[in-house]
């Protein structure tokens, strides 16, 4: 037995470095910038103790709003690409290749061509992120078992949405909504503000943690779907409840930060990479490194120029060298 | 346990394809389905698995219309293995076996050790405990199918139907399936499965549904239905049916002689 309390101690161990990795990378990527805050103050200013009112400041308004978002959105990108390779049994599967991030920015940009408030367009996102999975599903799917077929609908369904923002952008108004549109679609973490974070948090906190909870019941998703059937598993309402907090948590943070790229597809890769298929380990591996890659990739978006690098030329630049390690490895990319 | 089906019809956009099948077996028995390929044998296997809607007629189970034996329940009673190498999984073997205990796994946990245990127990019936930390993608044919026999037969249920167990193996994994359908048996349960080889009906079922074209069927113990002449009005092929000794025990095999 002695083993089996090896194992256990090996899974609290891991389980808290899982929790632990990302508030140390937070409170350490918290400080940098052009304001350098020392980690003793940062502790300070979260156990309320006096600090200098610059460090406070600079804290309290820009930072941290900054690394919330991250957060959310590191949480959120990666654990909807991983639903959506598994949903749709396909490793390429991701909020950008099915479509849904175009689907979903369509949605925010005609959120803030009528002039909705933060939650209108977060709505709207999502409205439009679920009506693109439903039209991807049926193109993709349909009668086809073949895995390319779902990708190539992904493709069709977003440049219609991409045409359809196109179309948002040639009749907004050049002089106020245009450039809020243009500026939104490009995607940034900058000047986030708290009333976007307060609507947004609750939401992805309880998408996420709806999956969290499935997470050993979302392994039948790669089920054979008579098979699921026959486990005496309801796997209809197990999968409309998987994509809607998929669609939502990627609304969300595409409502949020715009299109980032890569992220919904290299983090779940990478982590299967490093825990194998089963999605009790895989979804908080997910969650875990996602928040501290996205964490990092911004920090670093933020003070390596004067200027700030959009995050999306970052993750892109990184992503892509990384997935094609990854197909041309001995594993490939597997599902 | 007894199941029984009464007048059991199915047709697929106004083509019928089973039409008024009834038959009733009782545990412990065998029973194999055999005819041509696109007869409706994995059709049949679907209706009774309760998978395909509109399906006409009635099927009991201990005198108990399945209609109103609640989901959960009867597939607690009723497992399913599909056809060798129609299906795939990406998890480990354990894992993998794990999942047949679905149903009853609160949807918000994890597997018990209990659970752990059972599947333990189950891989060690079938000798695969051994590759319980492989991936299934990994293994042979007949490893894999020994797998998704495990993941059916944790949960231990009282009726197995198998579509085509023993397709895409070798001769030794074809013989291995089947020697576990025996052992099945001989535990009191319930077997049915397809299968393309009548030798292997005549070896290892009690009872045999035979479909044939013109929505024809014949019923029975398969010493009455594999005959020459139901081989040849269903097969299109003259054969002969034989007995074979080996020491005392006398076994009867069928040997296909020439297409008709």
């Amino acid at each position: 037995m002695s083993s089996k309390e090896n194992s256990l101690k090996t899974n609290i161990l891991v389980t808290l470095m899982l929790v632990i990795l990302p508030i140390m990378v937070s409170i350490i990527c918290i400080g940098m910038g052009r304001v350098q805050i020392p980690i003793s103050d940062i502790i300070k200013y979260f156990t309320g103790e006096e600090i200098p009112a610059e460090f406070r400041i600079t804290l309290s308004n820009i930072r941290l709003p900054r690394i919330v978002a991250n957060l959310v959105v590191g949480a959120s990108l990666p654990l909807a690409g991983l639903i959506f390779q598994s949903y749709f049994s396909n490793p390429l599967a991701t909020p950008d290749t099915l479509g849904v991030a175009s689907g979903s920015s369509f949605g925010a940009a005609l959120g803030i061509f009528f002039g909705f408030n933060i939650f209108g367009i977060e709505l709207t996102a999502f409205a439009f992120g679920i009506i693109t999975v439903i039209l991807t599903g049926i193109t993709g799917m349909k009668r086809d078992e073949s895995k390319q077929t779902i990708i190539l609908a992904g493709i069709i369904v977003a440049s219609l949405f991409q045409s359809l923002i196109s179309l948002v952008k040639f009749v907004a108004d050049t002089d106020t909504v245009l450039p809020s549109i243009t500026f939104f679609l490009m995607g940034s973490f900058q000047s986030i503000g708290k009333e976007t974070l307060y609507v947004s948090i609750p939401i992805v906190v309880i998408c996420i943690l709806i999956i969290f909870l499935l997470r050993w019941r979302i392994n039948l998703l790669t089920v054979d779907n008579d098979i699921a059937r026959t486990l005496g598993v309801n796997i209809s309402v197990l999968r409309m409840i998987v994509i809607m907090s998929a669609t939502i948590i990627t609304a969300v943070s595409i409502a949020m930060a715009g299109q980032v790229g890569w992220v919904g597809l290299i983090i779940p890769h990478f982590c299967r990479m490093l825990v194998g298929e089963n999605h009790t380990r895989l979804v908080p591996f997910t969650i875990s490194i996602g928040i501290c890659f996205m964490v990092i990739v911004d920090t670093v978006s933020r003070t390596l120029f004067p200027a700030e690098i959009p995050i999306s030329v970052l993750t892109s630049m990184i992503g892509a060298p990384f997935f094609i390690y990854m197909i041309r490895s001995r594993e490939g990319v597997k599902l | 346990m007894i199941l029984e089906i009464k007048d059991l019809s199915f047709s697929y956009k106004d083509n019928a394809i089973l039409e008024n099948i009834s038959l009733k077996l009782e545990s412990p028995c065998t029973c194999s389905i055999l005819g041509p390929n696109g007869i409706g044998k994995t059709t049949f296997i679907k209706c009774l698995l309760g998978l395909l809607a509109n399906v006409k007629g009635d099927i009991f189970i201990d005198e108990k219309d399945v209609k109103r034996i609640d989901r959960k329940k009867f597939y607690n009673m009723v497992a399913y293995v599909k056809q060798g190498g129609k299906e795939n999984s990406i998890y480990r073997v354990i894992d993998t076996i794990l999942l047949g205990l679905a149903s009853s796994i609160n949807p918000l946990l994890k597997p018990k050790d209990t659970d752990i245990m059972k599947a333990y127990a189950i891989m060690k019936e079938l000798n695969i405990f051994h590759l319980k930390d492989k991936y299934v993608s990994r293994l042979s044919g007949g490893e894999a199918q020994m797998v998704f026999i495990a993941r059916a037969l944790i949960k231990n249920p009282e009726i197995l139907i198998m579509d085509e167990p023993e397709s895409n193996l070798d001769y030794r994994n074809q013989i291995l399936i089947l020697d576990i359908i025996k052992t099945l048996e001989e535990k009191g349960k319930l077997i049915i499965f397809n299968t393309h080889y009548p030798d292997h009906a005549l070896r290892y079922s009690k009872k045999t549904l035979m479909l044939s074209a013109g929505k024809k069927y014949l019923f029975g113990d398969t010493k009455d239905i594999i005959t020459k002449e139901n081989i040849e009005e269903t097969f299109k092929i003259r054969a002969i049916v034989g007995e074979l000794k080996d020491g005392d025990k006398v076994y009867k095999d069928i040997i296909p002689l020439a297409i008709t």
